[in-house]
């Protein structure tokens, strides 16, 4: 650890050495001619010095420094035509450029957005990355192209099937993902169970998901960051698109607020299943009600080419109900305003104030007694970012955030006449603060080294009562501490380390290490993920976790950039990392810490695919090896055991074809090895019934996951002003049973016997969405 | 209260309620044989204590009795019984009634091996009455609207001491489904606690007898775990039993009060 610690304050140190001499820069944003919207990830450079380049940052922006002279300036982005412009470099000079975007390339299926070797050459390695001009040619999963759910079948990820939300990137949990919408924590990632993801894609402009890799500005989580932008709205002219589908329909509008000037975008969806249900002559049915709808806002307004303000939000909902016995709703709610600030040509400023909440609430309805339930997690953020452009050697980014959680459980509510007592549990509230440094510096052009430091603090504070537990999760003390009184600290550092050795323009080598932290932790009961799993902070009891990532990386273009080979391992070292006890009551219990056992994890693969990136044929095959383990004294007598996510085999295949300038078809075939599971061993009597005998915690598979998706988009029109699409999709094509759950029971028709018993969920579900924009 | 919470809780899997289910084969793991004592001792009858084994999930329900233990309760008060073997596995002492406040002791003795336990009856807590009601079809019903029934059991519920309940329910003599229950949310309050069941049908002319036995907060959690043995728990697991040297079982001495009714018309 010291030794990639002192490396850090070296490659620090060096920025200090490069000299500038009468070197000016060059810098400003790239937005696309037709609506304005910022684009990220543009290649600028010079073209009598290709290695003075760069890219343009997550809101467009970007700086060059060269030594005067005449040069010729390139900007260039697939799905544009290339911009050149000869330039006389002898102050620094603001260059804005509006790309036009180039109809001829848009008809060609592409799947990567970058330079067409960027994936060899670019430093970064464990990323994912799409956006908005990749959707064209996403697979139909569901009637939609949903990126994120395109994310989840690269190599790495793991999804855990029908019906939970649950998405595993490297052996991580599912608790360990940090979802960010402009910047704001998404703590739910999943509408009605998974079969959604929480975002509209519509509405997204960009995402990135990071493995555990993710830079120094990044923190909080364990095993990967996902970071969605979503989109800022044309600032030409007014358009309106959505799309009218068997489970939902959607809408969107974007306009000017002031021409070229300011922005807004606008997007909902709503399904509309139960309206169906309503439609059923069956009690037991139409009495039920099961939606979710969502809203993505954005707004923004260049002040002028120095300021920027952009304001976002998000607000969602899944409802569910059933003929007043039950009712419940969940949803997340997200708010963002940032200020982008120029500060002369070679720092940029991005200020941001967030605020984001998860809740949960219920209430049922048990004949003569009536309950209802609240949760909340909430978080106000403060945040300053910096890039600075050095020179064209180094980049460096820093900055410090504060964040003021709480947490509310809630109270029971129960009738006044009950003869009830609920239990009140206390709120909580915490601080989480920091500071982190990263550095990008290109030694020369095949070496290109990313080092970073990230100082996480975490003080969970009062007012409240806080309990010590002994070995066996029973209370020996208990502390009053008053309102804003420090219960426990923590300060963790965490290096971040990339480098990319490029062979040459088709291969390249890479390696990376990361520390990362967490401090919010998800409790789950279930072996499936619920909106109703707990959170819990950090404590004098729970610990900080942190996990310790290798991983390096062989990347490969060949037929003519066609195609992309990438190849990495990793390994993951994992503390502090939290089980239950055998039993475990979680369940609106204030002692729920005395529930809790702490062990250490370990996860390590390989991850191999093969992409085809254009031609008539695109898509890709990804194929992940792993393995992760949990070792916890009190478990399994102190072995190493199988995590629940750990999949041996993880494979999919995603293909999309252009039959005619009409019809695109896709098709994705996904395959896992079955969650590691608790089932019983044997049999046995108890208090006259029959009962299970349990000998290890995930000592059994559940059948290994497979499923194909098939879809089809046929174009019905387009125009300059009108556009429409039919989106034709099959999920489940095959019918393939996926377990969802097994249970044991007496047989229901045999009382002699007892029997296994699978539960699947869809197993072959068409959809039909018609799109349309103008 | 908390089976309440959980149910809550876990409700969200409404989705359950569109799914199908299939039977499917398991390849089920090696394991140890385990013994499996049930004792109970109670202050309105004789004691039983029952031996039986694991069996293999694919062998038809039939626990048999482990025959050749050396069974004995200890008050107290120092009194020894050695209980009688009334039939293969199964245990008892003629004329042993167990005693309000009393500590007993359970020694078995079994192929070299020894299985021990303490547990004290607690103080006993008045059944005032129970009635029965029919419930209006809903949701949650797995059988016939005609014949739902839920017994209710009314008691007052002693302050400031923490009372743990095992309701146990017979239909014309056969034990039907039991309920372990807590006061942790209603202490001190005068109880009119719903039976609560969706899945058990009555008859006119049926005879339901509800006990109410008063047990230790030990056997209650065992009882209680035993009860949540259920598929979709993270980590399924045994209940954790009060018997020294054994994995599975319980030993529960327990004041029992019952009180019947006639389904009428």
């Amino acid at each position: 650890m010291n030794r990639i610690l002192l490396i850090c304050v070296l490659l620090l140190g060096s920025i200090f050495t490069v000299r500038a001499q009468n070197k000016f820069s060059i810098s400003g944003s790239i937005t696309d001619s037709g609506n304005g919207e910022t684009l990220i990830g543009t290649t600028v450079y010079l073209k009598e010095q290709p290695t003075l380049g760069t890219i343009t940052n997550a809101y467009g922006f970007y700086s060059i420094s060269a030594p005067e002279d005449d040069y010729t300036l390139v900007v260039s982005f697939i799905g544009y035509e290339n911009y050149e412009k000869e330039i006389h470099l002898t102050s620094d000079l603001r260059m804005d450029v509006a790309l036009h975007p180039n109809n001829q390339q848009l008809t060609e299926v592409v799947v990567s957005s970058k330079k067409k070797n960027s994936n060899v050459t670019s430093v970064k390695m464990g990323v994912e990355k799409l956006n908005p001009k990749d959707v064209e040619s996403l697979p139909v999963l569901l009637g939609e192209q949903d990126v994120v759910r395109t994310l989840t079948l690269t190599p790495g990820v793991k999804t855990t099937g029908d019906g939970s939300g649950g998405m595993f990137v490297r052996g991580g949990n599912n608790s360990q993902n940090m979802i960010l919408l402009d910047e704001a924590t998404v703590y739910n990632s999943s509408h009605m169970m998974g079969f959604f993801s929480t975002f509209n894609s519509d509405a997204i402009k960009d995402l990135t998901m990071y493995k555990g890799t993710a830079p120094a500005e990044y923190g909080g989580r364990l095993s990967s960051v996902m970071d969605i932008k979503m989109k800022e709205g044309n600032n030409r002219d007014y358009h309106v698109g959505g799309g009218i589908g068997l489970l939902y329909s959607k809408l969107n509008v974007e306009g000017p607020i002031v021409k070229d000037k300011g922005s807004f975008f606008v997007a909902g969806r709503r399904t509309y299943a139960d309206l169906f249900m309503r439609m059923s002559p069956d009690e037991d049915i139409n009495g039920n009600e099961l939606y979710f709808y969502d809203l993505n806002l954005k707004a923004n307004y260049k002040i002028n080419d120095n300021n920027r303000i952009y304001v976002s939000g998000y607000f969602g909902r899944d409802v569910m109900s059933s003929q007043d016995v039950f009712g419940m709703d969940w949803g997340n709610e997200t708010g963002t305003v940032r200020w982008n600030h120029v500060w002369g040509s070679k720092l940029f400023s991005n200020s941001t104030f967030i605020y984001s909440e998860y809740m949960y609430r219920m209430n049922a309805n048990f004949g003569n007694l009536n309950m209802g339930l609240r949760s909340e997690i909430n978080n106000i953020n403060l945040k300053q970012d910096f890039m600075y452009f050095l020179n064209s050697k180094n980049t460096l980014s820093f900055g410090l955030f504060g964040t003021r959680g709480t947490m509310i459980p809630g109270q029971v509510e129960v009738d006044d006449d009950s003869t009830l007592h609920p239990e009140d549990l206390e709120d909580r509230y915490y601080w989480e603060y920091g500071a982190y440094i990263s550095e990008e510096w290109k030694i020369n052009s095949r070496l290109t080294v990313v080092a970073g430091l990230r100082a996480n603090g975490f003080n969970l504070v009062g007012e409240g009562d806080f309990y010590s537990y002994d070995e066996d999760g029973l209370v020996t003390d208990t502390t009053h501490y008053s309102s804003g009184e420090n219960v426990k600290g923590y300060l963790n550092l965490e290096p971040r380390f990339n480098i990319a050795y490029v062979l040459n323009d088709k291969n390249s080598l890479k390696f990376s290490y990361a520390r990362n932290t967490q401090n919010l932790h998800l409790i789950q009961n279930s072996t499936t993920s619920m909106p109703t799993d707990m959170w819990v902070p950090s404590s004098q009891n729970v610990k900080t976790e942190i996990s310790d990532q290798i991983s390096g990386g062989y990347f490969k273009n060949f037929n003519d950039d066609k195609f992309q080979f990438s190849g990495e391992l990793y390994y993951k070292w994992m503390q502090n990392q939290i089980d239950l006890r055998d039993g475990a009551d979680i369940f609106g219990n204030e002692l729920i810490e005395g529930e809790f056992l702490y062990g250490k994890g370990r996860a390590y693969g390989l991850e191999l695919m093969v992409k085809k990136t254009s031609g008539k044929m695109s898509g890709w095959v990804s194929y992940t090896l792993s393995k992760t383990e949990k070792q916890i004294d009190e478990v399994n007598n102190g072995k190493w055991y199988d995590a629940r996510q750990d999949a041996t085999h993880d494979i999919s295949v995603v293909a999309m074809y252009k039959l005619s300038p009409k019809w695109d078809l896709s098709a994705s075939w996904v395959f896992n090895t079955g969650n590691a599971v608790t089932f019983p061993t044997a049999k046995y009597q108890a208090n006259n019934d029959v009962a299970f005998y349990y000998t290890e915690r995930n000592g059994y598979r559940m059948p290994d996951y497979h499923r194909l998706d098939i879809g089809a988009t046929c174009k019905l029109k387009k125009t300059e002003k009108f556009e429409s699409s039919l989106n034709f999709g099959i999920y489940n094509a095959y019918g393939r049973k996926n377990a969802f759950l097994i249970d044991f029971d007496v047989a229901e028709d045999d009382p002699t016997r007892t029997e296994a018993t699978k539960t699947f969920l869809f197993t072959f579900m068409p959809s039909i969405t018609y799109n349309f924009k103008f | 209260m908390k089976r309440y919470i959980k149910f809550l809780a876990t409700s969200a899997l409404f989705i359950l309620l569109y799914s199908c289910t299939e039977t499917i084969d398991i390849d089920f793991n090696d394991f140890d044989n385990q013994y499996v004592i049930e004792g109970n001792v109670s202050t309105d009858e004789a004691p039983l204590i029952s031996i039986t084994s694991t069996i293999n999930f694919d062998e038809p329900n039939e626990f048999p009795g482990v025959p050749g233990a050396r069974v004995t309760l200890t008050d107290d008060l120092g009194n020894i019984d050695v209980l009688d073997e009334i039939s293969t596995g199964l245990f008892s002492k003629d004329g042993f009634i167990g005693q309000e406040g009393r500590t007993y002791s359970l020694s078995v003795e079994l192929n070299n091996e020894l299985f021990s336990s303490v547990c004290k009856i607690p103080n006993q807590v008045m059944l005032d009455s129970i009635s029965i009601e029919k419930e209006e079809a809903s949701i949650w019903s797995d059988v016939d609207a005609d014949s739902i029934y839920n017994v209710f059991v009314y008691f007052q519920d002693p302050i400031e001491v923490d009372n743990y309940y095992f309701f146990v329910e017979y239909v014309n003599g056969e034990q039907v489904r039991s309920f372990p229950m807590s006061d942790e949310y209603s202490d001190g309050e005068y109880l009119d606690w719903e039976l609560h069941t969706h899945d058990r049908e009555l008859n006119v002319g049926d005879v339901v007898t509800v006990e109410m036995r008063c047990i230790s907060e030990d056997v209650f959690e065992y009882l209680r775990d035993l009860d949540q043995d259920n598929g979709m728990s993270a980590t399924p697991t045994n209940p954790i039993t009060n018997i020294q040297n054994a994995t599975l079982g319980y030993f529960s001495a327990h004041t029992s009060q019952r009180l019947e009714l006639i389904i009428e018309e």
